[in-house]
């Protein structure tokens, strides 16, 4: 498959496909396009805001709520981290059982104090990556 | 994660690895029996040596925890983590008299044991430092 980016700012953000089959490619981009633009409720105090996949940096559970990080603020998500998890698909990383980053938004891996391998985020957010899931976290980087 | 949680994951650990305390003390004795003549124990010094090496365990894996409260400074994590691990294991190796109450046998443990500690965190923070520049290469190199 061939892949054409044409950068213009006059034309609607788009991708086409043109594809012989619906192959597991053209799923993964349907999935990566598609999948940014779900739509999540999200609760803060009295508010009760839509945001999107796009909007958001991590989700990770606090007090058993789960919340999502966004640019906007932290919004507690009324649905279960594991549905969230077939939800978001490739775009995002499961760190250790309560927390899932977006892949895009890591800026850097540190090792903290007590010798735990962080991950930190864009946004500054950090959270530590169990040894659990060290090895699937190298999977879904590549390495 | 909130404090109870921490709290939880505190008493998950410690009982999760508490058990191997008395295998590796049942090893130890096992040896020395093997290799010392005559080496015998009394029942309530086996006894001793199972609930403390058992609490000695626990005490080693959940202390992990402190290391996780994020909002505690680097040096409170430290010290806390320290001093959990060092007073199970000064209270266990007195009380089962592996060592005598004496201050100067004290002043050479606590000093044995500062500077393994310190060699033990120097270790594990270079291997995973080591892993996280190769994380953070790999993940610089993909989003570029």
């Amino acid at each position: 498959m061939n892949f054409k980016l044409i950068l213009d700012k006059n034309h609607v953000e788009e991708v086409i496909v043109y594809a012989h089959e619906v192959s597991e490619t053209v799923k993964k981009i349907e999935n990566l396009i598609n999948g940014n633009n779900i739509e999540l409720t999200g609760y803060k105090d009295k508010e009760i805001v839509k945001i999107t996949l796009n909007d958001v940096s991590c989700f990770t559970m606090e007090n058993n709520k789960l919340i999502a990080i966004t640019e906007k603020g932290n919004f507690q998500i009324k649905e279960r981290l594991y549905r969230i998890e077939e939800i978001v698909y490739d775009g995002f990383i499961k760190i250790n059982q309560s927390t899932l980053v977006k892949r895009i938004d890591i800026e850097r891996f540190e090792v903290s104090v007590g010798g735990a391998l962080m991950v930190v985020l864009k946004n500054g957010y950090k959270d530590y990556v169990s040894r659990r899931q060290l090895k699937k976290v190298k999977e879904r980087l590549g390495l | 994660m909130i404090k109870n949680n921490y709290v939880k994951q505190y008493f998950f650990q410690g009982f999760l690895f508490a058990g191997f305390g008395p295998i590796v003390a049942g090893i130890v004795y096992l040896i020395l029996s093997c290799t010392i003549e005559g080496f015998v124990l009394s029942g309530c010094e086996v006894f001793l040596a199972i609930i403390s090496t058992y609490i000695l365990a626990f005490v080693q894996a959940a202390s992990g925890v402190f290391n996780q409260i994020e909002s505690w400074s680097v040096g409170k994590s430290l010290i806390f983590h320290f001093l959990s691990i060092y007073s199970a294991y000064i209270g266990c190796y007195l009380v089962n008299s592996w060592i005598p109450f004496n201050w100067i046998v004290i002043g050479i443990f606590t000093l044995v044991f500062i500077l393994t500690y310190f060699l033990i965190w120097l270790i594990v923070t270079s291997i995973i430092k080591k892993q996280a520049t190769i994380l953070t290469k790999h993940i610089n190199n993909k989003n570029r």
